[in-house]
């Protein structure tokens, strides 16, 4: 599927249509089967409702949404220090979005369907339901050469709510350095001796120009005593590619020399994106702000 | 009446990469019967990580003149602006005391 996962361990999709497809159908109310659980008659390239209908009401903001939830895996994976769950996320981010850009989602139409010949008076056994699902997973994680397959244990049982639903929560990823105290749950929760904390980050320059941490007015803010405020920084990326291929010169930032008054924070679209902000809110002043990023080296 | 004029900061050009990946900027001087005004410009996704960290911080959030769009772009903030123009709701921001 483009759009949402199925997990075929489950028999379920991990995501809860944001579509009802047919309104007259109990099926369609239940948010989480596939194709209306009929996969012998109906395929469902998109994710999001059986291939070849289209639902009156698709929501401007679907691509929001299934993003929202893949940033919102990166946030709870940085908190558990699980340096492969963020991987994942992040992958399936990314996959989601180049999912969004080639697909038109109020023309969904198949990509490439998975069939088999069945009897179609007889009914499709629990087991053989289930071996059906995999197979058309497989086929179609190879065609489409894009994951399809997750573990469902991937979400926490803190995430639903009653009804099942997973319930929405926004994304806060940050993580500390080595030595840096904790200022909320989400770093109280980490530990810093863990992957995270050796993560490496890259800040540009522009060809022929030394590198600079010196923020500028559209890095910070300060709140109503003059303080710089923890949510906004100079921005680095955790990949040199996302710097170069915006025509800048990658530095790889010394983690070691990024003094303790600081941390990094995932912000933005891009999730690669994080910026340096201070520590602890009320810390820091501009000039201190800056003076505090200056101690930051590169490898040269 | 719907003549403005927009101020860009110097070397936007420079910085757009990095403003459009931090997903805010407010550098951008309107300028709209002889008055001006420094939108708040946001995109999606930072103004829900924003809000949620102001919630958490200082239990509201606030940001004077505060416009969405779906990514911070020069092209994107130049068709909101003239959207606003033809629409007449520059007028209305314009009327708000935000400086």
């Amino acid at each position: 599927m483009n759009g949402r996962i199925y997990d075929p361990l489950l028999g379920r999709m991990l995501l809860p249509d944001v579509l009802i497809p047919r309104p007259g159908s109990l099926q369609g109310y239940n948010r989480y089967t596939y194709v209306l659980n009929n996969p012998l008659s109906l395929t469902d390239p998109s994710g999001w409702q059986p291939a070849g209908e289209v639902s009156e009401s698709i929501p401007p903001d679907l691509e929001f949404k299934i993003t929202e939830h893949y940033r919102q895996e990166m946030g709870d994976a940085l908190i558990r220090n699980d340096t492969e769950g963020y991987d994942r996320a992040k992958e399936r981010l990314r996959s989601a979005e180049q999912s969004f850009r080639g697909l038109d989602i109020n023309n969904p139409e198949p990509v490439e369907e998975y069939s088999e010949i069945r009897d179609a008076d007889k009914p499709m056994t629990a087991q053989e339901h289930a071996d059906f699902e995999s197979r058309a997973a497989a086929f179609k994680a190879q065609t489409l050469k894009q994951p399809v397959k997750t573990k469902a244990e991937e979400i926490k049982p803190s995430q639903k709510d009653s009804s099942g639903a997973i319930q929405e929560k926004l994304p806060i990823v940050e993580f500390k350095l080595p030595g840096s105290p904790s200022t909320s749950q989400e770093v109280k929760d980490t530990d810093p001796d863990s992957g995270f904390a050796q993560r490496i980050f890259y800040r540009g320059a522009k060809p022929g120009e030394e590198i600079s941490f010196s923020p500028g007015a559209k890095d910070f803010k300060t709140d109503a005593n003059s303080f710089v405020k923890t949510s906004h920084g100079v921005s680095v990326f955790d990949n040199p590619e996302s710097v170069s291929s915006k025509g800048r010169d990658p530095f790889e930032i010394v983690n070691e020399s990024v003094p303790d008054t600081l941390k990094f924070i995932q912000r933005g679209q891009d999730p690669s994106h994080f910026e340096i902000v201070p520590a602890r809110e009320a810390t820091l002043k501009p000039e201190e702000f800056a003076a505090e990023l200056e101690k930051i080296k590169v490898k040269l | 009446m719907n003549q403005y004029e927009l101020r860009w900061p110097e070397h936007f050009e420079d910085d757009a990469w990095e403003i459009e990946s931090k997903g805010w900027f407010n550098g951008l001087e309107i300028n709209f019967e002889g008055r001006s005004l420094r939108p708040m410009f946001y995109d999606p996704i930072r103004l829900r990580q924003d809000i949620a960290e102001e919630l958490s911080n200082s239990g509201f959030f606030r940001e004077r003149a505060l416009i969405v769009v779906k990514c911070i772009t020069r092209q994107a903030i130049e068709q909101v602006v003239e959207e606003l123009a033809v629409r007449g709701d520059l007028s209305y921001l314009f009327r708000q005391d935000f400086r």
